[in-house]
């Protein structure tokens, strides 16, 4: 992998007292807007001004196939996955309804889903709001865990950088991350599992809506997986034996904005795997970083734990895609209204 | 009072502003709501597959 370059520490003393001092010098008592307080002073640290402007958020979600789906570890085939990817494309999908409520442009990301989405159409022909950006000799997804790694360094290298790129020329100042894999609650689980060194029982949830016994079956599927890896132990050794091509994206992706200095509005359990790896490489990315939502899958609460953050809403979602994301986005508008436009004390 | 009353609130941000701030910023999750029931595909009309019994190796 080439070097990364070393994220700054955003924190900047002397901004964080204007931020503070501009929302307590509102026409309200200190404090009383709680949460979404920290929020604003947040994203003003982010965008480096006492004046934020929330300008073009850009809703990415990154798709793709998980070989580990041969061992049964899911309740939806994988054919899903690129039905959904029709669906995204097609407007009918929650992401989709939820990116229009809220404005959002909406792009997804064929990282490598066992289908190919231009097929018949002549050469050089580009789908609206589709970018394909499969990696080499792993077009249809990546291979099956349990028996070998999901990628080979290469690939997972290949896929990081697709992030980078695509990210680099995105307008606007805010990325919101989602997804769409079958299988890829099993990719997260494994990567909690493994760098926060949680046993997997407490990482592993019924993901689309396995039964208590299917869990259980899926829980010693990955416990399987994880002994066969056990050298994966640095994060892009763990990335690449366990997957996927859309987590690798997406880790690619949140290290290029957090450099960039955007809004990085994290979805739920996969978004925040994403977000857990390229934390193990660069902890300053969690100060880019919003939590949108604490997902009603069962380890989400330990990675968020983990990350030492507090998601804004908890609504039982998980369902994924972007969908949490889309969710609070409002709330960081607020946010940025609310600090912006309530009428100083001094004002009035 | 939330409990006596048996309900659940939407948002829990540590707000006590009070003058509606809380009911405005909880606004755009019932838009959310109705929109989803409004324009969402169904598995049918999108030609998404429906759920599969797994079978765990």
């Amino acid at each position: 992998m080439t070097p990364l370059n070393t994220l700054a520490n955003l924190h900047n003393p002397a901004l964080h007292s204007k931020l503070q001092a501009a929302i307590d010098n509102k026409t309200k008592p200190p404090g009383s807007l709680g949460r979404l307080e920290a929020l604003a002073v947040q994203i003003g640290e982010i965008l480096g001004t006492d004046k934020p402007v929330l300008e073009h958020p850009q809703m990415v979600v990154f798709a793709a196939d998980h070989g580990l789906t041969a061992q049964g570890i899911s309740a939806f085939p994988a054919d899903v996955s690129w039905q959904m990817v029709e669906n995204f494309l097609a407007g009918g999908a929650a992401v989709s309804v939820l990116a229009r409520q809220h404005g959002l442009a909406l792009t997804v990301v064929d990282c490598g889903v066992n289908r190919d989405f231009l097929a018949g159409l002549p050469a050089g022909t580009q789908r609206p709001g589709l970018v394909v950006r499969k990696v080499a000799g792993a077009e249809h997804g990546t291979a099956d865990s349990s028996q070998g790694v999901a990628m080979t360094p290469a690939q997972c290298e290949q896929a990081m950088r697709n992030g980078m790129e695509l990210v680099r020329d995105l307008p606007g100042n805010a990325l919101l991350l989602g997804e769409m894999g079958i299988g890829n609650t099993s990719a997260a689980s494994l990567l909690l599992a493994r760098l926060a060194g949680l046993d997997v029982e407490l990482c592993t949830g019924a993901g689309t809506g396995l039964d208590a016994a299917a869990v259980a079956r899926k829980c010693e599927v990955l416990r399987k997986v994880l002994a066969l890896h056990a050298d994966a132990m640095q994060p892009l050794d763990a990335l690449a034996a366990f997957g996927g091509l859309e987590i690798a994206t997406m880790t690619g992706a949140v290290l290029q904005a957090a450099a960039q200095r955007r809004v990085i509005v994290v979805d739920g359990f996969i978004a925040s795997a994403a977000v857990l790896v390229a934390h193990a490489l660069q902890p300053f990315v969690l100060q880019r970083c919003v939590f949108a939502h604490r997902s009603g899958e069962r380890g989400h609460e330990f990675m968020l734990q983990h990350l030492g953050v507090q998601a804004l809403l908890d609504l039982d979602l998980r369902l994924g895609e972007g969908s949490g994301a889309a969710l609070a986005w409002p709330l960081l508008q607020s946010a940025m209204n609310s600090c912006c436009s309530i009428w100083a004390y001094k004002l009035c | 009072m939330l409990q006596h009353l048996g309900v659940q609130a939407l948002l829990d941000l540590d707000l006590r502003l009070g003058e509606g701030s809380g009911a405005a910023l909880a606004w755009p999750l019932l838009q959310s709501a109705c929109a989803i029931l409004r324009e969402m595909a169904s598995f049918a009309s999108a030609g998404v597959s429906e759920k599969s019994t797994p079978v765990v190796a």
